[in-house]
């Protein structure tokens, strides 16, 4: 085991945090440390895109959504704030990118996004548009001002998966981040009204359905409440 | 635990007396059919837990009750008065029932017959038609309830004044809550009812403070419980239908993944309240726990996807693609957010209209 040099001992180090990172299960540290090394790493970057791609096959993962392409981006927002953080800052560490991404997306409106959707949207989801049938969503789409956003599948216990959410603009050189922020209102504030007009309809329909009684409309209150 | 199973042994045989003379007519896995015309007001007793599980659904549409309770999700307790009876209309039996909330905003819930309104301060009715009513019969004993669900009875316990008998219902998977379920000894009625997570969390709590049994409701409740209610708009009218699944080539879409154990038993299709468009809806039961599926074009292009939980309801919401079209899925339920997301993400566009559109 001569081999075990310090560099690999880093590297595999380096892995492991990648696959806890691709887990969902990365510690800040870790994530750090893979977000440090994965610009410069091409290795790095393609065992993520495989674990990746591993991981939503495992998964069964054949969402359309997971098709969309948010690094490009994501790398330009990056690209342009990059340097204001670096002035700020005295070391242009990983800390620093962390932090971007972290003013980028809840400047998109989200406070809490979890460190994997950043990571994965970094990586670029981009690999799976190497098949022709997940090109016409981007393509159909570049001419209007349309808000996507990535799908990241998060493990949690229920063998389901979940999607952790975050917003981007396929047009972001158009649309600033306050025009982001309010179009993200004005969707949360349809979907809140979705979530209240359809509650009431699932109430009916259970009350009629589940074995509950009272229970159904109970429930309403926090709906009615809000 | 351990605990536990000393007391089930030795509540055995005490806790579920048997009333020889009124037994479920249905004993074996045969759905018990319409049951007797006179459920009386001491309703059947039964022995096992599914059974007692059936007389639950039976006495909560069949008896005549007036409470109060209460209900309890996070920070919030709300005080709840609900009124039951069965009304004769043309030979047939109807149910009358009005729940209303008592705290803050005035809301209420009335059901008459097959006609439900909704009414809530400063808001329209709401009100839902039903086309055909299912009846509730045979969930537990027969079909594959305990599949999913383990039932154990618990103890004898005492529920505004009552004396209940305490059912666990844990489930054997993770897509689904466990319950515990108080029910009354005497007429099986719901009494108390706690909703835990996989963690052993509480969701939710409802406990009846008072309920009384009469005979028949006075005069006056009855007057309120067949009052006119002011008629909604139509867009807020809905229609549900009772059959269980829609037509194959109705639909665009389906469900590619739920948690086993659930199946349709409603559905709809009508102007959505929140975009011009037609939403189709899909409600799914396991016999407790139910969720609904909405499926609706997207118009808005603006693509949002949100995972909330609220209170006891898991919503999710999410837009899938068909073609050139987009749709519109939200997710709703009392059931974990990870099982509504992944049904979520699983609704797809049905596989022959998928193949046309290439």
């Amino acid at each position: 085991m001569s081999e075990k040099t310090p560099h690999n001992h880093a590297q595999e180090r380096l892995n492991e945090s990648l696959s806890a990172a691709m887990d969902g299960e990365a510690g800040e540290f870790e994530l750090r440390r893979v977000l440090d090394n994965i610009g410069s790493d091409e290795d790095l970057r393609d065992k993520a895109r495989r674990y990746q791609m591993v991981g939503d096959a495992l998964r069964h993962e054949t969402n359309e959504f997971v098709n969309i392409d948010l690094s490009a981006a994501i790398r330009d927002r990056l690209k342009s704030e990059v340097p204001q953080s670096v002035a700020k800052e005295t070391s242009a560490s990983s800390q620093g990118v962390l932090e971007v991404v972290d003013r980028w997306w809840s400047k998109a409106g989200r406070v809490v996004v979890a460190a994997s959707v950043a990571l994965a949207v970094l990586l670029g989801v981009k690999n799976y548009n190497s098949t022709p049938e997940a090109l016409p969503l981007v393509a159909s789409v570049t001419d209007q001002t349309t808000l996507s956003q990535p799908v990241q599948i998060a493990q949690n216990g229920y063998g389901a998966a979940g999607i952790q959410a975050g917003y981007s603009s396929r047009q972001h050189d158009s649309i600033t981040p306050e025009q982001l922020a309010q179009a993200q209102s004005v969707a949360d504030r349809a979907i809140r009204e979705r979530f209240r007009a359809y509650a009431l309809q699932h109430a009916e329909m259970s009350a009629m359905n589940s074995g509950q009684g009272i229970l159904p409309f109970a429930r309403l209150t926090t709906f009615e409440s809000q | 635990m351990p605990l536990l199973l000393v007391l089930l042994v030795a509540l055995e045989g005490h806790a579920f007396p048997v009333d020889q003379s009124s037994e479920p007519a249905g004993q074996s896995s045969k759905p018990a059919g319409q049951s007797s015309k006179s459920v009386g007001q001491s309703s059947k007793s039964a022995d096992t837990p599914e059974k007692w599980l059936e007389t639950m659904i039976q006495a909560t549409q069949n008896l005549t009750y007036r409470g109060h309770f209460v209900y309890q999700q996070g920070a919030n307790l709300e005080t709840l008065a609900v009124a039951h009876t069965l009304q004769k209309v043309g030979g047939k039996s109807e149910e009358l029932e009005s729940i209303a909330f008592l705290d803050g905003l005035p809301r209420e819930m009335v059901r008459q017959g097959k006609i439900i309104t909704f009414a809530s301060a400063g808001r329209e009715p709401t009100r839902f038609e039903h086309e055909s009513l299912v009846p509730m019969v045979g969930r537990f004993t027969s079909g594959h309830f305990d599949n999913h669900y383990k039932l154990k009875p618990a103890a004898l316990d005492r529920i505004a004044g009552r004396e209940a008998v305490q059912l666990l219902v844990v489930p054997t998977d993770r897509f689904r809550y466990g319950y515990q379920l108080w029910l009354d000894r005497r007429t099986g009625l719901l009494l108390k009812s706690v909703m835990v997570d996989s963690e052993g969390r509480i969701i939710e709590r409802m406990q009846f403070t008072s309920l009384e049994l009469p005979g028949n409701l006075t005069s006056q409740e009855l007057e309120r419980l067949k009052r006119k209610l002011p008629a909604s708009t139509g867009k807020n009218v809905v229609k549900l239908s009772g059959k269980s699944v829609p037509g194959k080539a109705e639909w665009s879409w389906e469900t590619g993944w739920i948690p086993e154990g659930f199946s349709p038993h409603g559905h709809s299709s009508r102007n959505s309240a929140v975009s011009s468009q037609k939403v189709d809806t899909l409600n799914f039961s396991d016999g407790l726990a139910s969720f609904s599926v909405f499926v609706e074009p997207d118009e808005t292009r603006v693509l949002s996807q949100a995972t909330e939980q609220i209170g006891s309801m898991a919503a999710v919401s999410k837009v899938f693609r068909n073609g050139e079209k987009y749709f519109h899925v939200t997710v709703l339920g009392e059931i974990p957010l990870g099982t509504a997301e992944r049904i979520a993400v699983s609704v797809r566009p049905r596989e022959q209209s998928q193949k046309a559109d290439k």
